[in-house]
């Protein structure tokens, strides 16, 4: 009995929003709150009724509802749940291969080949994930999770970012093929291989399926379908019930998929594309259907620039240099304007999520904005589009009557410089967003003076590997240099660039040869804390590890 | 000199306008030049008109339709645009090493148009190349003749529509490393090479014969046979329908090569290197085979020892159609001197040298009716020089595909098309890794640090 009181007590303390405990009432009322219901049409005070995780209300001046909690809406601004319409959001990574040894590397089995169409994301969800709270808290109550993996990694889910299992969650299950351009050490080693291998694959499922149906309406005279998971995985891709969503970046990985769509003919979404706008009458033409990236090439540095030009008598290695910056620009530019281009062209507008950040999505967003996406076109493909992509434009999207109860709820209109997002509802149930988390941090860090100077040990934490070294920070206050020395490869020091001290959060960057000729940036954001230190490192694009570490000398 | 930039970038969007998939054709005349047509002898002080992409007229005193480009030659020398019958330039990858036969693979699914290389190549008059898969494999991919459109986006634009289709094989060392050393499989040694090619055309026949059984009569076979792009390739190969142009050395494996393939019927074959090819030109000859080799260029690798710079002589002295190739993106800047290497050692023609870098490839490519040579009818494919294209001093000025002009000497210093916003990248002055040498091996570099082709 006393164990029991005791759980009880303790369940108290959990979030309202967890699952453990129904909620006092499943029914919401959002009071005076303005109103964007569809991304074209403008804000308006209203109130908003959601029961049992779907709308029920929508208007001016709505009676609240007995038993429903109200949520005083005052000064806030509301818009449809956004949806993720390509993401890897609540799924992990699939582990590593333990035994990759194969006979003969030209006809590896398909799973080291990285061919696994019949995958589901059920062997990668959890519930748990970050991915599916820093999402969340972006605004988004829908995703299509895509397995991550090689080149045929398997089918994605759509799924609601706000359940407490995989069958909670789930609105569409193997809802699409995903494929991108990932090679393996066997074959497909190379993008000439998985074209080759998607040609033979597709064939064959081709094959297998007629043989299958015409084995089922007489198996008379016919050999037994012979069962080959791979090729049967392929079916719904063939008789396109299902689309392929191929991630393809840049042109030629672009060019190279709808190459395949016209060799093949499936249905296809051209996924997380950078740099389409110089075959986007070829891509119209193919009926292919785009997400564009939402992971944008960092806008160049003013004063980099001014450093530049202020020789007055510049050589000829100057002028080049300059040519050269000015057509960075003009690149960075272009990256920028993709969504414009794409719109402009009357090609519907939505993004993709396998790279960006979910920090930086609005930021983002907001740059694209700058450089003349309008602002419509914008919410759109958070929304509607991304909706309509996913077939769940009867569902989601939109402010509406029987649709999903996916709010977002803001401090300010969406598109203004410090519109903060303050409550995120998914299926009807509040998130509430701490809009002063920043100030609520760890009191006093930021007067912390920090006094680095010394030897630092450093350990980074890489699935599979420790890397370990030193820094030595000489210099005081917040003007430091730091060499950076990996005990793998001790002859071959780094020195840190941009060392930003801010309290007692310190971050700097630096680069690291691979290779010839392969270079890689690393950037070490770190919080310290007396002689120790912890935080994450971002190498390149591999991805972000936690490090840990601490002075060794002075003592 | 911002607005220099800007005007070069502008100039480079016009330059890539064909984005719709329909390859730009131009108009350009082209006056009073020395024209060497190779196929029909010297033509002094001619004119050249080429309309929507094909020379619609050659002689004196052309005159220039409504709205037609007219560049003065006066004191130049007009020749066809140069072919290189062996490249690995405006690829993203040349090896899928992980087979000894990758019959199934096509670097014209890896094509880059925005290789700077490309440029580079029109810069020394060359205007169609043979973009080839490498040596890693017995069978290697499948290959693609490329027209130098440098400009276009889409990859596709880059492919010479038409062309017959070619296949890289490999003979010796490369296949034996790659797949005996390195993976303990066939082939090991140099007969393993031949079991290769022997094993593949033999079960292509069986292959081709089970899918017409399987289409005579679909509903009498009790299931489809399983779909292998690698026995389909081998099996248009055995149909004549894809021209063999294989990695080779040694004298006696070439005449092995030439046994397997008569067993098997085949008839379309070009040696590419062939070092030893002097020594077996008659029976070269006697098959039709053709040869297209380094001017000189040896000593790399054990099998490369016993070379001459006669070899191009002497196949052509032998009447084995015979091409000069770079295999190198360095090489084909200068194919023109490569040809003239002929005159020093073998006494060539200056016709017969410049045969060597334009008709012959042509021949070797199965395009030698719609370019190699200045003649009307054919694709306005042209390189200008200020001197005669064999001289020690001449520099190209002009480089015409298809009537429009994507080279000329007064271009700006950086003409690369793509700049990636994600990317380092230096000046126009760059290091080129990959290119020094040739690309045949790239992509297993890495498993044998010291060695080329």
């Amino acid at each position: 009995m006393r164990f029991l009181i005791l759980v009880l007590f303790c369940m108290w303390h959990v979030d309202v929003s967890s699952q453990d405990i129904p909620p006092v009432t499943t029914k919401i009322m959002i009071n005076d709150v303005m109103i964007t219901s569809t991304p074209t049409s403008s804000a308006y005070l209203g109130d908003i009724v959601i029961d049992d995780g779907l709308i029920t209300q929508v208007g001016s001046n709505i009676k609240a509802p007995y038993d429903a909690k109200v949520i005083e809406g005052d000064s806030m601004y509301v818009y449809a749940g956004f949806i993720a319409p390509a993401s890897h959001i609540g799924l992990k990574s699939p582990d590593p291969l333990e035994d990759t040894d194969v006979e003969r590397r030209g006809y590896p089995p398909n799973n080291i080949a990285g061919i696994t169409p019949e995958k589901t994301i059920a062997a990668y969800y959890s519930a748990k994930e970050s991915s599916i709270k820093s999402y969340r808290e972006q605004g988004f109550g829908i995703a299509l999770a895509l397995p991550e993996g090689m080149m045929m990694p398997g089918m994605g889910s759509i799924i609601s970012l706000g359940g407490a299992s995989l069958n909670e969650s789930m609105i569409h299950e193997d809802a699409v093929m995903f494929a991108q351009w990932e090679t393996a050490d066997v074959f497909p080693s190379t993008i000439i291989g998985i074209m080759s291998k998607w040609r033979e694959l597709y064939r064959n499922s081709e094959l297998t399926l007629q043989h299958a149906d015409s084995y089922k309406s007489n198996p008379r005279n016919r050999k037994r379908p012979s069962q080959d998971v791979a090729t049967e995985a392929l079916w719904p891709v063939v008789s396109k019930d299902i689309p392929v969503f191929f991630k393809a970046e840049k042109l030629r990985d672009i060019t190279r998929t709808l190459q395949l769509q016209k060799d093949l003919g499936f249905d296809l979404v051209i996924t997380e594309a950078k740099d389409i706008d110089r075959v986007l009458n070829y891509t119209k033409s193919s009926n292919a259907q785009v997400l564009l990236s939402l992971d944008l090439p960092d806008a160049m540095d003013d004063d980099k620039m001014d450093q530049d030009s202020t020789s007055t008598d510049p050589t000829s290695e100057d002028k080049a240099k300059e040519a050269l910056r000015l057509r960075k620009t003009q690149a960075i530019d272009r990256y920028t304007n993709q969504a414009k281009m794409l719109s402009d062209s009357g090609m519907p507008v939505a993004f993709s999520y396998l790279e960006t950040k979910s920090k930086d999505i609005h930021a983002n967003i907001m740059r694209m904005i700058e450089d003349g996406l309008s602002k419509e076109t914008a919410l759109a493909a958070l929304t509607t589009q991304a909706a309509d992509m996913l077939g769940l434009s009867n569902v989601a999207g939109t402010i509406e009557n029987g649709k999903l109860g996916n709010l977002v709820m803001t401090t300010g209109p969406l598109w203004e410089e410090g519109t903060k997002i303050k409550n995120v509802f998914v299926d009807g149930i509040q998130h509430e967003l701490d809009t002063k988390k920043k100030k609520k941090k760890k009191e006093g860090d930021e007067d912390v003076v920090l006094d680095l100077a010394g030897t630092w040990t450093y350990s980074i934490e890489i699935p599979g590997m420790t890397p370990k070294g030193t820094m030595v920070f000489e210099g005081a206050g917040d003007s430091y240099d730091v060499i950076i020395t990996s005990n793998q490869n001790p002859g071959e020091d780094a020195k840190a660039e941009d060392l930003d001290i801010d309290g007692s959060d310190v971050s700097f960057s630096f680069t690291m040869q691979a290779g010839p000729g392969l270079n890689i940036t690393v950037e070490k954001n770190l919080q310290f804390d007396g002689n120790d230190f912890e935080g994450t490192v971002t190498i390149a694009d591999f991805g972000s590890f936690e490090i840990t570490g601490s002075k060794t000398s002075p003592e | 000199m911002k607005m220099k930039n800007i005007t070069i970038y502008i100039s480079l969007l016009l330059l890539a306008s064909s984005v719709t998939g329909q390859v730009e054709k131009g108009d350009i005349l082209i006056k009073d030049a020395t024209v060497i047509t190779i196929t029909d002898g010297i033509l002094e002080n001619s004119d050249v008109l080429i309309r929507d992409g094909i020379i619609k007229n050659i002689g004196e005193d052309l005159a220039a339709p409504d709205g037609v480009r007219t560049v003065d030659a006066s004191g130049m020398y007009v020749m066809p645009g140069i072919i290189d019958a062996h490249s690995h330039i405006a690829l993203d990858v040349v090896n899928e090493a992980t087979d000894p036969n990758t019959a199934d693979v096509f670097v014209g699914d890896a094509i880059d148009p925005f290789d700077v290389s490309i440029y580079r190549a029109l810069a020394g008059g060359c205007t169609t190349s043979h973009a080839m898969h490498g040596s890693a494999n017995a069978v290697g991919g499948q290959c693609e003749t490329i027209k130098h459109r440098y400009g276009v986006f889409n990859p596709d634009d880059m492919k010479m529509d038409g062309a017959p289709r070619t296949i890289k094989f490999a003979l010796g060392e490369n296949p034996m490393r790659v797949h005996g050393e390195r993976s303990r499989i066939v082939p090991a040694t140099r007969m393993g090479v031949e079991q290769i090619f022997r094993e593949s055309f033999a079960k292509a026949q069986d292959y081709a014969e089970a899918w017409k059984s399987y289409k005579a009569n679909p509903s009498g076979v009790s299931s489809p046979p399983k779909y292998d792009m690698k026995m389909e390739t081998m099996k248009d190969i055995l149909d004549g329908e894809v021209i063999i142009h294989c990695h080779s050395y040694r004298a006696d494996e070439i005449l092995m090569l030439i046994d397997v393939l008569d067993d098997f019927g085949v008839e379309k074959i070009c040696f590419q290197h062939v070092n030893e090819g002097f020594k077996v030109a008659p029976e070269l000859a006697e098959y039709g085979a053709h040869a297209s080799v380094f001017a000189d260029w040896w000593a790399y690798k054990f099998e490369v020892y016993y070379s001459t710079a006669y070899n191009a002589t002497i196949l052509t002295r032998n009447g084995v159609v015979t091409s000069i190739n770079s295999d190198s993106g360095e090489l084909i800047r200068h194919l023109y001197h490569e040809a003239a290497k002929t005159q020093r050692y073998g006494d060539l023609s200056d016709n017969e040298a410049l045969k060597l870098i334009t008709i012959n490839p042509a021949i070797q490519l199965g395009i030698e009716d719609r370019v190699g040579s200045i003649e009307i009818g054919k694709e306005g494919d042209i390189a200008i020089f200020d001197k005669h294209p064999l001289s020690t001093y001449t520099i190209p000025q002009m480089t015409i595909v298809d009537g429009v002009v994507r080279f000329d000497i007064n271009d700006p210093a950086d003409m690369r098309m793509d700049i990636d916003p994600e990317e380092k990248l230096s000046t126009f002055i760059e290091h080129n890794h990959d290119h020094e040498v040739d690309r045949c091996m790239q992509d297993v570099h890495e498993f044998f640090s010291t060695h080329k082709h």
